[in-house]
């Protein structure tokens, strides 16, 4: 990075081709879309090259680079498409053909209580869910300070565990209720 | 140790997968206490699942899209160095313009003073070089007040020191229009074409080369070719 920010701008590509499947990543677990994802990457890159210059070096490039992409993630979403960084409840049925199906019951109400937190919450897991990034480096991405990314992956877990369990017992409340109906 | 407190190294435990410093007094508490057994269970069954689900891939041809932004947004950065280039062309031209205008009235003094001393002036037996200056043959912006005003002084001093100095034989400012070639033509790296020249004496080449490292033409992103006469 420290040479494409000193003028060797034909080095993006590498870091494209090294990081792309990572922000892509942290993208689609922020928006849950596939496509929309695809095209937050790229606007990731093109603006890691057009802020080059702000890049000190003093903090790892990931963590820049997560910032960048989660700025991108978030500015995406404030233009209005909140169908792609939904923060109300969407059903997996509802999704686009390229979303990843979840594998088993337990998976499929973990999305959802997932998707049910806020932007932050939810970015606070996937960066140290999926990213390994500690509270220093969260607080980076998020711009706060570590003990205030701290209370959030406190408060986002917790949430997610209360959503969780809501729906796991909403759904055990619809079975027997299915179950009569077929009669 | 209360629950909350528990409950926040249970969570930081899970996130930072590593011990708490009170990692005994948790496990104290722990042990007498089944909601935060549950919960450490429960986060501890979440966190594992997360790390479970699907993540689709990066669509296949996000490297090949990329590399095309990047050459558009290349070539956009270009046009944008090029119009800055091409505003400070135009400013050049425009202290050339002036310039040129001091040479052709110091090759006006010039002639006054050969006819009043025309044996001296056919004796004159100085090398003569030419100065070439070239420049683009873009049109752009106007240009503002205040740097039209710098250049044209700027070239005129300059203009003025040669003159004083009895440097100045002539100088011209050559048209705009397009150039027309017979044989072929010449190409000129950057676009760059010929506004203009000076005709100057100087000692020797050393001293053609200082007047020609002085021209203002240089230090405002032009080009000067310095070629010497050769008598006949």
């Amino acid at each position: 990075m420290r040479a494409v920010r000193d003028g060797d701008v034909d080095r993006l590509g590498l870091l494209f081709e090294r990081y792309h499947a990572r922000v892509h990543a942290l993208c689609y677990r922020l928006t849950r879309r596939a496509d929309a994802a695809d095209d937050l990457v790229q606007d990731t890159f093109l603006r890691v090259l057009r802020y080059r210059d702000t890049f000190r070096g003093d903090a790892a490039f990931t963590t820049w680079l997560y910032r960048v992409a989660y700025n991108v993630c978030h500015e995406h979403w404030r233009q209005g498409r909140r169908d792609e960084f939904p923060m109300e409840h969407s059903t997996p049925e509802a999704e686009e053909p390229r979303h990843a199906q979840p594998v088993s019951e337990r998976h499929a109400l973990l999305e959802q209580a997932m998707t049910r937190l806020d932007a932050e919450q939810r970015a606070v897991l996937v960066l140290t869910r999926y990213h390994d990034l500690k509270y220093d480096e969260v607080a980076r991405v998020l711009d706060c300070t570590p003990a205030a990314a701290r209370v959030r992956a406190h408060r986002a877990l917790n949430d997610l565990r209360e959503i969780y369990r809501e729906l796991e017992q909403r759904q055990h409340e619809l079975r027997p209720r299915a179950r009569i109906d077929r009669r | 140790m209360s629950c909350d407190r528990a409950r926040e190294s249970i969570a930081d435990s899970i996130i930072g997968r590593g011990a708490v410093a009170d990692a005994s007094a948790v496990d104290t508490h722990l042990a007498g206490c089944a909601a935060c057994r549950a919960y450490r269970a429960e986060c501890e069954m979440m966190w594992s699942a997360l790390g479970e689900l699907p993540i689709p891939a990066a669509a296949p041809n996000a490297t090949a899209r990329f590399d095309a932004a990047l050459r558009t947004e290349r070539a956009a950065a270009m046009r944008l160095s090029r119009s800055s280039i091409v505003m400070r062309r135009l400013l050049i031209a425009a202290g050339v313009v002036t310039a040129m205008a001091v040479g052709y009235g110091a090759a006006s003094w010039n002639i006054a003073r050969s006819t009043r001393g025309a044996v001296a002036a056919t004796t004159d037996t100085t090398q003569q070089y030419l100065l070439l200056l070239y420049d683009t043959e873009s049109t752009g912006p106007g240009l503002s007040p205040k740097d039209l005003q710098a250049i044209i002084a700027e070239y005129s001093a300059w203009g003025r020191g040669l003159r004083a100095a009895g440097k100045l034989v002539s100088a011209e400012k050559l048209k705009d229009a397009p150039s027309e070639w017979f044989g072929g033509s010449v190409s000129i790296a950057g676009g760059e074409r010929l506004g203009g020249f000076f005709l100057i004496r100087a000692r020797d080449a050393a001293e053609a080369r200082q007047i020609a490292e002085a021209c203002p033409h240089l230090k405002h992103g032009g080009r000067v070719e310095l070629r010497a006469i050769q008598k006949t």
